[in-house]
């Protein structure tokens, strides 16, 4: 590209474009020229046009002009033809370039597929990674609940509210609110080892608290009575309790849980029992209620 | 920008000169300076007087319409003649128009006063043309023939308009802003001024005749660049009025040079219509004029504006791509694809 076509850049108003200016207008004077020539036809004017020299003057004018606006025109084409060879070149580099970002964008499109194959993988991992240990702080929670509660029923009968009773129905008593509440929840909704743990601390407890109301070791074994009747001076009248045992261990049979029978029994009619022996440790009698009403208990 | 005009001498064709400004106008094109012989140095006054090419083109308008009705021409018949004379004056070609020429000169010469003062014609120039506005114009230069006598004019004449063999001498220019109103009366007068058929005025204790005269070859007094060569201008826009002048724009190579030269005959009817007293003429010369310089300057606005858009689309091009040379890759794209790859 010239000069020239540069500087026309900057100096739009047409006027100042020299190149252009002087294509038109040499172009208009050679139209001029030959229309004059055309016109000056006729014997006298060619004679005083040839005498003149006025003829070949203006013929001179015509072929120097026609020449000027040829030169400009090759000059002009030269730079056009420059122009597009550039612009061609740009173009080859532009489709290389093109096709280099086809094949990238290809490779990109493959990445983000297994990308995404992958993300779903972590999503479904995720995801089950999560319900666990949303199920683990649910088990925790239920768990803290439950000894919460066992702390709480245990408190209660250590503080001696229930000392009017037996002993073998404070021990009843207890169990069974614990079987309603969120650590009889928690037994049956996360069975395993750590309900397992739970299940021995209870026995432990309710072992250790049924010595300490007889004031005997936990393998001392105790007649019946001992553990079924009311201390001298308690004043509660069983017959206010008997209701609510027998409703509360409608579930319990003779077969399969004897040892909660005999309380309910001794509630209700004080009958003789065979599969229960007439001296009970506290150690025997714990394991028992426990075992019966949070292990082997019909919960159908 | 700076844009000077040059209005060649060419009698009542002088209309031609009106429709040229009325494009300028049309285009915006103001003029910063203007040299002018005869019929053109008088048109140039009246532009240069207007100040703005707008106001010019307008001016020139009325004025020629004035030129072109009938009662004006026809209020004084015994000035008549002078009259065409003075139309005539710049733009006489062939023979044929000599004796036309010696007639009307020879019944102007019975009246003493000069055209400017007396003529209906002056009196229009003088509604247009206030010496005040002139003083404070648009620079203009006129061409001047100096005056040897009668027989020596007449002499001239036969060498350089009828035999075309010999040239004349040169013309020399007056700065018009740079003369008393007086003098500056006298320089239109006197680059209009027709020798034998108008009386030689006196500038500066010199006479002088028709600015036309000078070079007749090179046309170099009729069509007057010389004063703006060299003046720094962007463009000079330079008016014929003779069908297939020889002036060459080649002789001054340093300048850029716009020509309008009329695209169909301007003088028809011969001497007749040279003389150009009739509306019709008039209206259609500065029809043409219109036409002839819309018809360029369209074309060139055209070409430029192609040449401007394909340079500046270049350049554009070359800033985005040359950094680059043979590649447009992208460094850090290439290094990123690398390392998705190796991973």
């Amino acid at each position: 590209m010239t000069n020239d076509v540069a500087t026309a850049v900057e100096l739009f108003p047409a006027l100042k474009d020299k190149c252009a200016v002087k294509l038109v207008s040499r172009l208009n004077n050679v139209k001029e020229q030959s229309r004059v020539q055309k016109e000056n036809q006729g014997f006298f004017k060619e004679v005083v046009g040839f005498f003149s020299g006025e003829t070949r003057r203006r013929q001179d004018s015509i072929n120097t002009q026609l020449t000027d606006v040829v030169e400009e025109a090759i000059d002009q084409l030269t730079d056009v033809m420059d122009v597009v060879s550039f612009n061609n070149r740009t173009l080859g580099i532009v489709v290389d370039e093109l096709k280099n970002l086809q094949n990238h964008t290809e490779t990109l499109a493959y990445q983000t597929i297994e990308v995404k194959g992958r993300v779903a993988e972590l999503e479904v991992k995720v995801n089950s990674q999560f319900q666990m240990l949303t199920g683990a702080i649910e088990e925790i929670d239920c768990r803290l609940k439950a000894r919460q509660e066992l702390d709480s029923v245990f408190h209660k009968w250590e503080s001696g509210m229930l000392n009017p009773l037996p002993v073998s129905l404070r021990g009843y008593g207890v169990l069974e609110e614990l079987w309603w509440g969120d650590f009889g929840f928690y037994l049956q909704s996360y069975p395993g080892q750590e309900a397992d743990k739970l299940l021995r601390y209870l026995r432990d407890r309710v072992v250790a608290r049924f010595a300490k109301d007889l004031q005997i070791e936990p393998k001392v074994r105790v007649p019946r009575a001992g553990w079924l009747n009311q201390s001298a001076d308690s004043a509660l009248s069983l017959s206010a309790v008997v209701q609510g045992v027998d409703l509360l261990s409608d579930w319990a049979t003779e077969d399969r849980a004897p040892f909660v029978s005999l309380v309910r029994n001794q509630c209700a009619a004080n009958q003789e029992l065979l599969a229960v022996p007439h001296l009970i440790s506290a150690e025997r009698l714990g394991r028992e209620f426990v075992d019966e009403i949070f292990i082997d208990r019909d919960i159908a | 920008m700076k844009i000077g005009l040059v209005l060649s001498g060419g009698g009542a064709k002088g209309a031609y000169q009106a429709g040229l400004i009325a494009a300028l106008a049309e285009h915006d094109i103001e003029i910063e300076m203007i040299s002018g012989a005869s019929i053109g140095a008088l048109n140039g006054a009246l532009i240069s007087a207007a100040g703005d090419i707008s106001k010019a083109a307008e001016r020139l308008d009325k004025l020629w319409d004035l030129v072109a009705t009938k009662d004006v021409l026809g209020f004084n018949p015994e000035l008549y003649p002078r009259y065409l004379s003075m139309l005539v004056a710049a733009g006489l070609t062939g023979v044929g128009q000599l004796g036309l020429g010696l007639l009307a000169g020879w019944a102007g010469n019975r009246a003493d006063t000069g055209f400017v003062d007396t003529s209906p014609l002056t009196d229009i120039l003088d509604r247009y043309l206030c010496p005040q506005e002139l003083s404070n114009g648009i620079p203009l230069h006129v061409s001047l023939y100096p005056y040897r006598g009668r027989l020596h004019a007449i002499t001239e004449f036969i060498k350089g308009e009828v035999i075309k063999r010999f040239d004349t001498q040169q013309s020399i220019f007056k700065h018009v802003q740079a003369l008393s109103p007086e003098e500056q009366k006298e320089v239109l007068l006197a680059s209009a001024a027709i020798p034998v058929l108008f009386t030689p005025r006196k500038v500066g204790g010199q006479l002088f005749s028709d600015g036309g005269q000078g070079n007749y070859k090179s046309v170099q007094g009729n069509t007057p660049i010389t004063p703006l060569l060299g003046q720094g201008l962007d463009a000079i826009i330079v008016s014929h009025l003779e069908d297939g002048s020889l002036w060459d724009a080649d002789d001054f190579p340093d300048e850029n040079i716009f020509e309008i030269r009329p695209s169909r005959r301007l003088a028809e009817k011969g001497a007749r219509d040279m003389l150009g007293f009739d509306a019709q003429s008039i209206s259609r010369w500065k029809a043409q004029g219109k036409d002839d310089a819309t018809h360029l300057l369209d074309r060139l606005i055209k070409i430029a504006g192609s040449r401007a858009a394909l340079a500046q689309s270049t350049s554009s091009l070359q800033s985005k791509v040359n950094g680059h040379s043979d590649t447009l890759q992208s460094e850090s794209l290439e290094l990123a694809m690398k390392k998705l790859g190796e991973e």
